[in-house]
């Protein structure tokens, strides 16, 4: 049977980051802004409407960032990092695979004592689904190499170690760039 | 010389953009609302800023931001704590903990599949 036209969906992925990017631009000319009237000395309340818009547009990126999951500090102190920036990372990591694409991943954490239902303790398992290419002829191997490549970008980024990587192949594409 | 208490928020910022990595400033909810009643208020306004928070009491900085992949995560967010430390500890035993909230990673464009046809 002749493969159909098949390009797994990644669109959500890229809105995102571009959704991201025009809430830094946003908040980027907001402080221009006050710096500008700061500068003039004007003490006004100096709430435009863009400054406005930048709460409507938090409440946007707090959702689509998802809760903190706490991380192990640096030497020099300590970091969290949102669910969807975890994400990025794991989908970088598996599209270094030549053949392999990622789609949807979804974490374990440690229960965090701490604080509420916006954080999350370390990641413990990652379930990761994804696409080959077509005519890969070693899927085990291939999901080998997937696995290395995440447990070798929680290493280096986060100083994560022993994360569980559990891969499922749903998909088949043809040829990327 | 400036202490600690006399930082603004508005410095900070430049100082924490300016760090290999740091694509900008991504404020969460907490910090938009904490600096938008700051202004309605007038209180310091200089020391409000979207996505920095500085505790002088608590002695604690919060930086909330989006990074890129240019480097290792850890390496962009030692580098941006100790450049905010660098920053406020000019005149003061007690250092500053500087949490770092990295809100989003971007990286180099997805590869899309094509179709061989």
């Amino acid at each position: 049977m002749e493969p159909q036209n098949h390009q797994p969906d990644r669109r959500a992925q890229d809105v995102d980051a571009a959704a991201d990017r025009r809430y830094r631009d946003l908040i980027r000319s907001v402080h221009q802004e006050w710096d500008a009237l700061e500068a003039r000395g004007d003490s006004s309340v100096q709430l435009s409407q863009r400054a406005i818009s930048s709460i409507n547009e938090a409440v946007r990126a707090d959702a689509r960032h998802g809760a903190q999951v706490t991380m192990p500090p640096t030497e020099a102190g300590p970091f969290t990092i949102t669910e969807s920036a975890l994400r990025a990372l794991v989908r970088s990591a598996v599209d270094s695979v030549p053949d392999a694409l990622a789609l949807r991943s979804s974490f374990e954490h440690v229960e965090d004592q701490n604080d509420g239902v916006r954080v999350r303790g370390l990641p413990t398992r990652v379930r990761l689904q994804i696409s080959a290419r077509l005519g890969n002829q070693d899927l085990p191997g291939l999901a080998e190499l997937v696995r290395h490549a995440v447990r070798s970008a929680f290493r280096s980024n986060l100083a994560v170690s022993d994360l569980i990587v559990d891969i499922r192949i749903e998909d088949l594409h043809e040829h990327t760039d | 010389m400036s202490t600690p208490t006399e930082r603004t928020a508005a410095d900070l910022i430049d100082v924490v953009t300016a760090v290999p990595g740091v694509r900008g400033i991504e404020p969460g909810i907490t910090s938009t609302l904490r600096t938008i009643d700051a202004r309605i208020r007038k209180l310091q306004t200089r020391r409000a800023r979207y996505g920095l928070v500085l505790d002088s009491e608590a002695r604690t900085v919060t930086v909330e931001l989006g990074l890129d992949d240019s480097r290792p995560i850890r390496e962009i967010v030692a580098d941006t704590q100790r450049a905010v430390q660098t920053a406020l500890d000019l005149s003061d035993a007690r250092p500053m903990t500087v949490l770092v909230r990295v809100q989003s990673l971007t990286g180099k464009e997805s590869r899309q599949p094509t179709v061989n046809r």
